[in-house]
């Protein structure tokens, strides 16, 4: 009798005990994630929200400053963004985007207030590269508040076609230049110069575009004061 | 003995369960009112608002400065007495008496000059008639600044609304007359801009969010000079009811 009510009481325990156990939980993969780069020129910095919450450390971010980590954001369909300058809390950007998982994106605020820009790319692996850490390769935007046309100069290299007489981007052309064109790997002086030939601006360290390197480079500034133009270098997360 | 035993420790267990029920002095409901101050006056650095004698809503040597707009829960009152002092030789700017009604929100604006100051305060409700007043925007419009022209404002390319076609100067009157926010469908991303009656632009500001639940008051400040251009204010209303 007393065997039994002992047994009785191992079976409860161990049935109760039971779901105390765990398995292999499934780890979520985070992989992916947002990078925010800011060029908006007109204020000091700006807030990001995303579906109505701030970002840590993006609240705000300065100038010519981006996310050092890639923010992941729960995939899935209309995230909003919103992105509100420091000037009067202006919003410069109120959109909704679709967050896949395991990709990495980029999100470029530049223009002006009267006339604010955004664009989100998708960042990848160019198409057909075997080893993915044996390359470098570049994608180049034009986000000056200026008329001139732009030419990137990597070193002595021969500018690539995509990267030759950009204008201001739109949100169209940001988006149709996301691509990372492969290029010969190196440590190189970096230029912007306009159509005429001349220097618009200089990257003051060499930039250094070792295999494996995938980067944004962009000129920022405002014709208005010729001293803002500046050529920002983004290394990119991508997959 | 045994059964001495039981008694007592079904008591404790009573006594402990129990204990969980007992309840200290509950916390007062707090009696209190939203109010917003909005300093619309040109005259002076910064105004200091006393109210019912109590301490300034501002510390001292920081006023609310020209242009401000502060959000403030206060003890709900009848007959609170409302004094603003300006920074200017510590002038005493209004002196009113008015009711705040508990959970209720009221908007001061004070604006005008130092020889005729003026000054009203609003009461902030959700538009008569609104189901959701999370799913619609409400705006309403003042013109507090110094200036004899009849002003106009447009929210984006949209027909102006009908109250805010050719106001003049506010008084105290007109002001409290024009208190109800007016339902907008029209959310999204604006920009607005304040037109005199010639059709003459006066101001703009750009990328005012107006969302659904968004309540604002929207105020032309300044006198056009150049220490205080004609500058479009927003109160971006933290509650109405």
């Amino acid at each position: 009798m007393k065997k039994l009510s002992l047994i009785v009481a191992f079976v409860a325990s161990v049935v109760l005990l039971g779901s105390c156990l765990r398995g292999n939980d499934p780890e979520p993969e985070r992989v992916g994630g947002t990078t925010f780069i800011n060029t908006f020129i007109e204020a000091d910095a700006a807030f990001y929200y995303v579906g109505r919450n701030t970002i840590e450390g993006l609240n705000p971010l300065g100038y010519r400053t981006f996310s050092q980590w890639p923010i992941y954001i729960f995939p899935g369909e209309n995230r909003r963004l919103e992105i509100y300058s420091t000037y009067e809390d202006n919003r410069l950007v109120d959109t909704t985007f679709t967050v896949q998982d395991s990709v990495y994106y980029s999100s470029i605020v530049y223009g002006t207030h009267d006339d604010p820009r955004h664009f989100i790319t998708e960042d990848r692996i160019p198409e057909d590269v075997d080893d993915p850490a044996a390359i470098a390769a570049v994608r180049f935007y034009n986000l000056a508040n200026t008329d001139r046309r732009v030419t990137l100069h990597i070193g002595e290299m021969e500018p690539v076609a995509a990267f030759r007489n950009r204008p201001l981007e739109t949100p169209q052309t940001g988006k149709a230049g996301e691509d990372f064109i492969p290029v010969a790997t190196g440590t190189y002086i970096v230029s912007v110069v306009d159509e005429d030939g001349e220097t618009v601006a200089t990257r003051e360290s060499r930039v250094d575009l070792s295999a494996g390197s995938y980067i944004s480079i962009f000129l920022t500034g405002d014709e208005r004061d010729p001293n803002t133009f500046y050529v920002g270098v983004v290394p990119q997360w991508v997959n | 003995m045994k059964r001495n035993r039981k008694a007592f420790s079904a008591l404790f267990l009573g006594a402990v369960l129990l204990a969980g029920c007992i309840k200290d002095e509950e916390p007062e409901p707090e009696v209190r009112s939203g109010f917003a101050v909005v300093n619309s006056f040109l005259e002076a650095r910064a105004v200091q608002h006393r109210l019912d004698m109590g301490r300034g809503f501002q510390p001292l040597n920081q006023g609310l400065q020209y242009r401000g707009i502060d959000f403030y829960a206060v003890p709900s009152c009848v007959d609170c007495k409302l004094e603003i002092i300006s920074s200017n030789e510590l002038a005493q700017l209004v002196d009113t008496t008015f009711t705040l009604e508990e959970n209720r929100y009221y908007t001061s604006f004070l604006f005008g000059t130092e020889t005729a100051p003026l000054h009203f305060v609003t009461e902030d409700h959700v538009p008569e008639g609104t189901e959701d007043p999370a799913a619609i925007a409400g705006v309403r419009f003042f013109n507090l600044a110094e200036t004899s022209q009849r002003v106009t404002l447009h929210i984006a390319e949209a027909e102006p609304i009908e109250a805010f076609r050719n106001r003049t100067k506010e008084t105290p009157e007109t002001g409290k007359h024009a208190e109800e926010f007016i339902p907008t469908a029209h959310t999204g991303t604006h920009v607005l801009t304040i037109q005199d009656e010639d059709g003459e632009q006066l101001a703009r500001r750009t990328g005012v969010a107006l969302d659904p639940g968004d309540y604002l008051t929207l105020f032309l400040a300044g006198d056009g000079g150049e220490s205080a251009p004609y500058y479009i204010g927003i109160v971006r209303h933290r509650g109405i009811n």
